[in-house]
C-alpha cells in the first residue's frame, strides 16, 4: 500500500490531467459561444467549470478553485438569454483560463521532480497570453520504455509458443504410446495411464493456447494504445490557432470564419510543439495582412467575413500544415520593387520565384516588404520553422483571390490504417507482404484479361472506363512476378495507379516509421511499420510507384530483358550446367552456359552479366584461374561464385584470395541456397551496368 | 561433504560480497570473435550497444550495396549491413547475427555476420597494429591459431558512410 504522500501526489497528477481536459473544453466551447451563441453551449461550459471547481477543492487548489468560481459568477447572468458576450467580456474570460493553464503549469511544475515533457515545455509563442496546446501527453521518455517493454514481452510470446509446440509433441508421443499398448491386454492398466496422459496434454495445451492468443490479442491492443501516447492528434493545436485568429481579427477589425481539416492525424508530440509557433504566425498573418475590412470585401462582391482554411494532411514522406485565406492576395508589384531595391533583379523571373525569394530573402528583407506590399510580416519566422524541422515553406498566392503558406514537414511517426497486400506465395523468394495507406486505397478489382492492355513500354488497367498505369507489387520488391490476379487501385497526388498483387489480407492499425538514417530506397517505399514480433513491414507510397523504374509489371514478367537477371553458369558437367539452368530460370533468371573457362571468357564478351557461377575442376583453365582471369579484366566488377565438389579450407581460402564473391560446396547445396546465395550478391551488389 | 566443508565454503561467499571489486585490468579488453563471410576476426566489445540472433531482415528494394535490408529493434527501424559485404568476403550463407553499433547520436546501424565464435577478454598489449588496410586496425597474437585480424569500426562506419552517400 503506498504512503500518505504517494496519494497526494497521485492525486494531483490525476487533477491535472482532468483538469487541462475541462479547461480545453471551457475555451473551445467559449470560442465556439461567441460566433454563434447557443444556451446548450454556455450549460455545457458552467458545467465544466463547476467539474473543475470541485476537483480543485478536493485537491486544495484554492487559486483555481476561486478562479473558475469567478468565470462561472460571470457567465451566470447569460445562463437564460443566451445573447452574445461583449466582446470585452470575453476577452476577460479568455484571460481567465490564460490563468488557469498558468496555475496549472505551475503546479505541474512544483508536483514533479524531472521537467515535463510534451507540448506544454514548448518554445515560447510569437503571441502574447497563448498557452501552449493543452493536451495532456505522456512524458515521452515513460512512452518509449513502456513500448521498448511491450516489444521484449511479444518476443517471449515466440518461445512460449516454442514451448507450445514441444506440448504437441509429447502429446502426440502420448497417442503413439496408446496405439502400442492397444493389443497387449497384460498392459490394459499401463494402457489406461497413457490414455489419462494424452487426455491432461490434450486439455492442458488446449487451455495454454487459448490464454496465449488471448493474452497476445489484448497486449496488441496496449501497444497500439501505447503507440497512440507517442502521438498525438493535430487537432491539439486547434484552440491555441483559434485564440490567435480570435486575438488578430479583435486587433485589426476584422470578421473571420476559422476552418480546421485534417485534425485526426497523429504526429509526434515534438513536431506539434515546433510547428505551432509558425502556425499562429501563418494564421496571424493572414488575418491582419491578409483579409479586408469586411465594407472592402463586400465591395469586391466578396462574403463580409474572411474565410481562413487550415489544413493537415499526410502525404507520402512529408505531413502539411496549409493555411488559406481568401484576401487580397500578396502584392508582387511591391514584393517585386522591394526585391529590386536589395539589388534583386526580378524582371525576369515568375510570381512564384518572386514568392520563393520572398520567403528565402530574411527576416530583414521580409519586413521591409511587408510595408510596403502588406505581407510578409514573420515570414522569416515560419520559414525558420520549417528549416529546424527538416522541411520548407511555400507560398502560393493569386490577386483578389486567396494567399496559401503550405509548411512541408518531414515526419518521424504517424498512426495511420493500412491495407495488408501479398505476394510471392508460391514463388522461391517466399512470401512478401507489404503495407498500403488505407486512405491511398481508391478500389480493388479482379484483373483478367478484358481489363489489362499492353503495349511495349508498360500495361494499363481499364479503370472505370479509363486506362490507368498498372504496377506490379513483386515488380517493386525486384521479384519475377507470379500469379497476381487481384488489383489495388490507389490515389496519387495527381493521377490513380493500379498495384497487382496476389491478395489481399485485411486492414491494420500500426505507427508509419520513416526509413531509418543509413538506407536508401526506391521512391515506391515511404517507411515501415514493426509487426507483433518487431520485425519491419514496408510500406508502399503510391505517388512513388509512378516513379520507380521497376514499375511496369513488363519489367518483372519478362526477366530475359532485364539485364539485372542476366547470369553465366560454367560447368564442364552436363548435369550440373542443366541443373543450376533449371533452378535459377524458375526463378526468373535468364542463363547462359559455358562449358570451361575459356567459353566462359568469350561470353563476356558478347553479353552483360550480374553473376558468374563457376566451376573449379574443368578441362583447361580451372575455376581460380578464371576468376583471377576475370579480375584483371574490364570484367572485374562482376561478382563470381564457385561451385564445387571441394570442401577443404585450402580451397575455401584460394577462393578467397583469387577474389571469389561466394563458395558454394556441391554436396550441401539445394535450390534454395543456390537462389539465396544469388540473390543476397545480386541485391548486395547490384548490377554491373 | 562434510559440514565444516560446507561452513567454509558459505563463509567464502559470504565474505564475497565485502571484497572490493576489482577493476578490469586497464589494458584488458573484451573482444567478440565472430565469422563474416568465410573470414574469422574480432570486434571489440566495448564498441557494439547489442548482439542479437535470428532477427528476421527485410529486404529494401532498391538499397545501397551491402545493405541487407531493416529489422526491429527495440521499437525502432534500423538498417542492416552486411560485415562480409564490407570487408569483401565471399558470402556462405544468410547472416545470424547482427552487431548493434551506435554511429551518431539516436542513430545505430546493425553489422551482419554469420557465426558468434566466443567472446574472451584480450590483453591490448598482444595486439599487433596493422597499417597496411584501413579496416583492419590490429592482429590479436595468440599461441593457438594464426593472428586474428581486428575490424576496425570507426573506418568500416566511415567507408559505409562514403559508399552509400550518408553524409
Amino acid at each position: 500500500m503506498g504512503s500518505t504522500s504517494d496519494v497526494t501526489k497521485n492525486l494531483a497528477a490525476y487533477f491535472r490531467s482532468e483538469a487541462k481536459e475541462l479547461i480545453e473544453r471551457i475555451s473551445e466551447d467559449l470560442l465556439s459561444f461567441e460566433n454563434s451563441p447557443d444556451q446548450d453551449k454556455l450549460i455545457r461550459i458552467l458545467r465544466h467549470a463547476h467539474t473543475l471547481k470541485g476537483a480543485a477543492r478536493v485537491v486544495g487548489q484554492k487559486a483555481i478553485a476561486d478562479l473558475t468560481h469567478g468565470l462561472e459568477e460571470a457567465l451566470e447572468p447569460y445562463r437564460d438569454k443566451a445573447d452574445a458576450l461583449p466582446t470585452v467580456e470575453m476577452t476577460k474570460l479568455l484571460e481567465s483560463i490564460d490563468h488557469l493553464s498558468g496555475l496549472l503549469n505551475e503546479m505541474e511544475r512544483s508536483d514533479t521532480a524531472s521537467p515535463s515533457s510534451g507540448l506544454n515545455t514548448s518554445s515560447p509563442l510569437p503571441n502574447r497570453g497563448l498557452s501552449a496546446p493543452p493536451t495532456w501527453i505522456a512524458p515521452s521518455s515513460e512512452v518509449e520504455t513502456l513500448l521498448e517493454d511491450l516489444h521484449s514481452t511479444f518476443l517471449e510470446f515466440e518461445n512460449m509458443r516454442k514451448r507450445l509446440a514441444d506440448l504437441e509433441r509429447q502429446r502426440t508421443l502420448f497417442d503413439l504410446l496408446v496405439s502400442q499398448l492397444q493389443g497387449d491386454p497384460n498392459l490394459k492398466g499401463s494402457k489406461a495411464i497413457a490414455e489419462e496422459l494424452s487426455y491432461q496434454s490434450r486439455e492442458f495445451e488446449r487451455s495454454i493456447n487459448g490464454s496465449v492468443e488471448q493474452v497476445e490479442r489484448e497486449l496488441q491492443q496496449v501497444r497500439i494504445g501505447a503507440e497512440k501516447l507517442r502521438l498525438t492528434r493535430a487537432d491539439s493545436l486547434f484552440p491555441l490557432l483559434r485564440r490567435a485568429v480570435r486575438e488578430s481579427a479583435i486587433q485589426v477589425d476584422r470578421q473571420v470564419e476559422f476552418i480546421t481539416l485534417g485534425g485526426e492525424v497523429r504526429l509526434e508530440n515534438h513536431l506539434l510543439a515546433a510547428v505551432s509557433g509558425a502556425l499562429v504566425q501563418a494564421v496571424s498573418n493572414a488575418i491582419v495582412h491578409g483579409l479586408e475590412p469586411s465594407v472592402e470585401r463586400v465591395k469586391k462582391g466578396k462574403s463580409a467575413h474572411g474565410n481562413i482554411l487550415l489544413e493537415v494532411k499526410r502525404y507520402g514522406r512529408e505531413v502539411i500544415f496549409s493555411c488559406r485565406d481568401d484576401g487580397r492576395g500578396v502584392d508582387l508589384t511591391s514584393a517585386r520593387r522591394e526585391l529590386q531595391s536589395k539589388g534583386i533583379t526580378t524582371q525576369d523571373l515568375p510570381d512564384s520565384s518572386v514568392l520563393e525569394l520572398m520567403m528565402s530573402s530574411g527576416v530583414s528583407t521580409a519586413r521591409r516588404v511587408t510595408l510596403d506590399s502588406g505581407r510578409g510580416i514573420g515570414l522569416g519566422l515560419i520559414r525558420e520553422a520549417a528549416s529546424i524541422l527538416g522541411g520548407k515553406a511555400v507560398l502560393e498566392t493569386e490577386k483578389e483571390l486567396f494567399t496559401e503558406l503550405k509548411l512541408h514537414l518531414p515526419w518521424s511517426r504517424v498512426v495511420l490504417e493500412f491495407l495488408q497486400v501479398r505476394t510471392g506465395l508460391n514463388s522461391q523468394e517466399g512470401l512478401h507482404q507489404v503495407l498500403i495507406p488505407l486512405e491511398g486505397v481508391r478500389a480493388a478489382s479482379q484483373l483478367n484479361e478484358s481489363n489489362v492492355s499492353r503495349s511495349d513500354t508498360q500495361e494499363t488497367f481499364l479503370f472505370e472506363g479509363e486506362p490507368i498505369r498498372l504496377v506490379s507489387l513483386s515488380g517493386v520488391l525486384g521479384h519475377p512476378q507470379s500469379g497476381e490476379r487481384t488489383v489495388v487501385v490507389l490515389k496519387t497526388k495527381t493521377s490513380l495507379v493500379a498495384l497487382s498483387v496476389e491478395t489481399l489480407n485485411g486492414i491494420k492499425t500500426a505507427s508509419l516509421m520513416p526509413l531509418p538514417p543509413w538506407s536508401q530506397a526506391s521512391a515506391a517505399i515511404t517507411g515501415a511499420v514493426l509487426d507483433v514480433e518487431g520485425n519491419a513491414q514496408l510500406v508502399l507510397d503510391p505517388d512513388g510507384l509512378l516513379h520507380t523504374p521497376l514499375s511496369s509489371r513488363l519489367s518483372s514478367e519478362r526477366p530475359q530483358e532485364a539485364f539485372s537477371r542476366r547470369l553465366l553458369v560454367i560447368d564442364d558437367s552436363l548435369t550440373t550446367r542443366t541443373l543450376q539452368e533449371t533452378i535459377l530460370t524458375s526463378s526468373g533468371f535468364i542463363v547462359d552456359l559455358a562449358s570451361s573457362g575459356e567459353e566462359g571468357l568469350e561470353a563476356l564478351e558478347r553479353a552483360q552479366y550480374s553473376l558468374i557461377l563457376v566451376d573449379v575442376e574443368m578441362p583447361g583453365i580451372d575455376g581460380f584461374t578464371f576468376i583471377e582471369e576475370l579480375q584483371a579484366s574490364q570484367y572485374r566488377e562482376i561478382p563470381a561464385v564457385l561451385v564445387t565438389s571441394r570442401d577443404s579450407p585450402e580451397d575455401k581460402a584460394k577462393a578467397l584470395k583469387v577474389g571469389a564473391k561466394g563458395y558454394i560446396v556441391k554436396s550441401e547445396y539445394t535450390p534454395k541456397t543456390l537462389l539465396k546465395m544469388v540473390n543476397q550478391i545480386l541485391t548486395g551488389r547490384g548490377s554491373t551496368s | 561433504m562434510t559440514p565444516d566443508q560446507l561452513t567454509n565454503i558459505a563463509h567464502a561467499f559470504d565474505s564475497a560480497f565485502q571484497r572490493e571489486l576489482q577493476p578490469p585490468k586497464p589494458t584488458e579488453e573484451g573482444l567478440l570473435i565472430v565469422r563474416a563471410g568465410g573470414l574469422r576476426c574480432g570486434l571489440r566489445c566495448s564498441q557494439l550497444q547489442a548482439i542479437v540472433r535470428d532477427k528476421r531482415i527485410t529486404a529494401l528494394p532498391g538499397s545501397s550495396p551491402g545493405m541487407l535490408g531493416l529489422a526491429g529493434f527495440r521499437g525502432q527501424l534500423i538498417s542492416v549491413f552486411s560485415l562480409a559485404s564490407q570487408l569483401d568476403q565471399p558470402l556462405e550463407d544468410s547472416p545470424r547475427w547482427l552487431a548493434l553499433v551506435n554511429v551518431s547520436e539516436r542513430v545505430w546501424i546493425a553489422l551482419a555476420f554469420e557465426a558468434l565464435i566466443r567472446q574472451i577478454p584480450i590483453d591490448t598489449h598482444a595486439l599487433l597494429v596493422d597499417p597496411s588496410s584501413s579496416l583492419i586496425e590490429s592482429f590479436w597474437a595468440h599461441s593457438e591459431e594464426e593472428p586474428l585480424p581486428l575490424i576496425c569500426l570507426p573506418s568500416l562506419l566511415k567507408k559505409l558512410q562514403v559508399d552509400g552517400k550518408y553524409i
